[in-house]
């Protein structure tokens, strides 16, 4: 089957619309988990997405649903709970993702939630995306690039200098929980395109591509959108011409990507040193 | 005369209502430079943030260009008109070139939230990039400075917000010692073109010695002495 042929099937092209979503805008949210140290954060968000998850799994509940509510939880424990109880987030972050991990799997045992379905959870199922799957994939679409349109300088601000921007008088943990919790939204969404074990094929590569060269956030976010679509996007092209899992196809997409940006900067460097 | 620019009186600093400092009060003109010296935990940077309004005051009063700061109406009006100048440490993963990092001087005085930065912004930017003899690093990634470089364009940026008052903190702890002496010339010529009033941290008395008129000395738990 050709690849024009694939694309005359709904299935693929709500997949190709989901790819180019997904791909295009929460993709921007990276460049927030990469340049504010939200690494251990994430991994807290993305295990508790997966542990909400679990629990729609066993409760014969949609998916996406289950997830966005660990997300939420998530937010809030490492938001304004960690602010108010004076917990620090990198230390419940390993508390989460160890403990929801645990959680997950007691209850994919006791709930005797088949195999295939708690394999599709790590996996993702792009080509399963159905209608109100793209509902929602475009209403977060569009959240982040009005969060992106409206504080750009503030979320700029933020992620150069906290102290400055505090001192300029930028709310930075109002800030901070609010690009938490839109962080954990994308994973959540973006666990259903790619997998949970995947995410950051759609979330962190993108942006850590583009920021290995940007020369300012603006630049950095553009180029992060391209990069999130040329992965994702391509990522299920390569799946449907060489029959390979969607989602692995679109990580591996991502990583080249990443490592052919990075082989061209060292080779440009290498030139302008010589 | 001059005019009053800052005046602190009986107030108490510090964090969770555990104070560092009680009773503190001096006043700084227009155009004057006061020094801070004092050991680590004696509330240097607490000062800083109070007179920022980052953190409230325990108890008395701050007033500012004669206003007396109360409100986060007022907080937000004083905080315009100063720049804030930290250590240099702290680069940040961000791209961001040293003319952006300039403009963002005038967030929260000049344009913020849903009100973009305009042409005048771009002006005063580049203003203050002439000002500070950095036109031609203007595109050049912030990371990338020399530590000299890198704390000209922490000035412009206090610069372009058009601030009537600096607040350094430690600005020439990462500094050699050419680009110390370098930086404390630059201050003490803005400070008599522009008419800035200035209040620095420094661990060097020399540099305070050059560049203030007084020295605020604060020691831990007890009353902040001029000396």
């Amino acid at each position: 089957m050709k690849i024009v042929e694939f694309l005359r099937i709904p299935l693929f092209q709500r997949a190709m619309l989901g790819a180019f979503l997904a791909g295009s805008t929460l993709s921007l949210l990276g460049v927030v988990v990469v340049t504010a140290n939200l690494t251990t954060i994430r991994f807290a968000l993305m295990h508790l997405a997966l542990l909400g998850g679990a629990v729609a799994l066993a409760f014969k509940l949609p998916l996406l649903a289950g997830a966005l509510g660990g997300i939420m939880v998530a937010s809030l424990i490492l938001g304004p709970w960690a602010e108010r109880f004076k917990i620090d987030p990198g230390m419940m972050s390993a508390y989460l993702m160890t403990g929801s991990l645990g959680f997950a799997f007691i209850l994919f045992y006791r709930a005797g939630v088949p195999a295939m379905e708690v394999f599709s959870l790590f996996t993702g199922g792009l080509l399963l995306l159905n209608l109100n799957d793209l509902f929602v994939l475009l209403f977060l679409g569009v959240v982040v690039l009005f969060v992106f349109w409206a504080f750009y300088y503030e979320i700029e601000l933020f992620l150069y200098d906290q102290e400055m921007a505090e001192a300029l008088g930028v709310p930075i943990r109002l800030l901070q929980t609010g690009l938490i919790f839109l962080t954990g939204l994308a994973i959540g969404v973006a666990m259903r395109v790619v997998g949970a074990l995947m995410v950051d094929a759609i979330i962190v590569i993108p942006a850590l591509t583009a920021l290995s060269f940007a020369r300012g956030l603006k630049e950095g976010l553009i180029f992060t959108s391209l990069f999130g679509v040329i992965a994702s996007v391509g990522g299920l092209f390569l799946s449907m011409g060489a029959d390979l899992p969607v989602g692995a196809s679109i990580t591996v997409s991502a990583v080249a990507l990443l490592a052919i940006v990075n082989l061209l900067k060292n080779k440009l460097n290498f030139r302008r040193r010589s | 005369m001059r005019k009053e620019i800052l005046a602190l009186n009986k107030i108490a600093i510090g964090y969770d209502k555990k104070p560092i400092q009680t009773a503190l009060s001096f006043k700084l003109e227009k155009g004057e430079a006061l020094g801070v010296v004092g050991p680590n935990g004696s509330g240097k940077t607490t000062l800083f943030k109070t007179i920022l309004g980052v953190i409230p005051p325990l108890d008395g009063e701050i007033t500012f260009a004669g206003k007396q700061v109360k409100t986060t109406i007022d907080r937000n009006w004083a905080r315009s008109s100063i720049g804030y100048v930290p250590q240099g440490r702290n680069r940040g993963k961000l791209p961001l070139t040293v003319e952006e990092m300039v403009l963002l001087g005038r967030w929260g005085s000049h344009f913020s939230c849903f009100r973009r930065p305009g042409t005048d912004d771009w002006s005063k930017t580049q203003e203050a990039l002439e000002i500070m003899d950095l036109t031609n690093l203007k595109k050049r990634d912030c990371r990338n400075l020399s530590g000299g470089e890198y704390q000209r364009a922490v000035i412009a940026r206090a610069l372009a917000r058009e601030a009537s008052l600096l607040l350094l903190d430690e600005p020439t702890t990462f500094l050699d010692l050419q680009s110390r002496q370098e930086f404390i010339t630059l201050l003490t010529d803005l400070r008599e073109e522009l008419g800035l009033s200035i209040l620095i941290v420094s661990h060097h008395r020399e540099e305070l010695e050059n560049l203030t008129d007084r020295v605020l000395l604060l020691e831990r738990e007890k009353r902040g002495a001029l000396l």
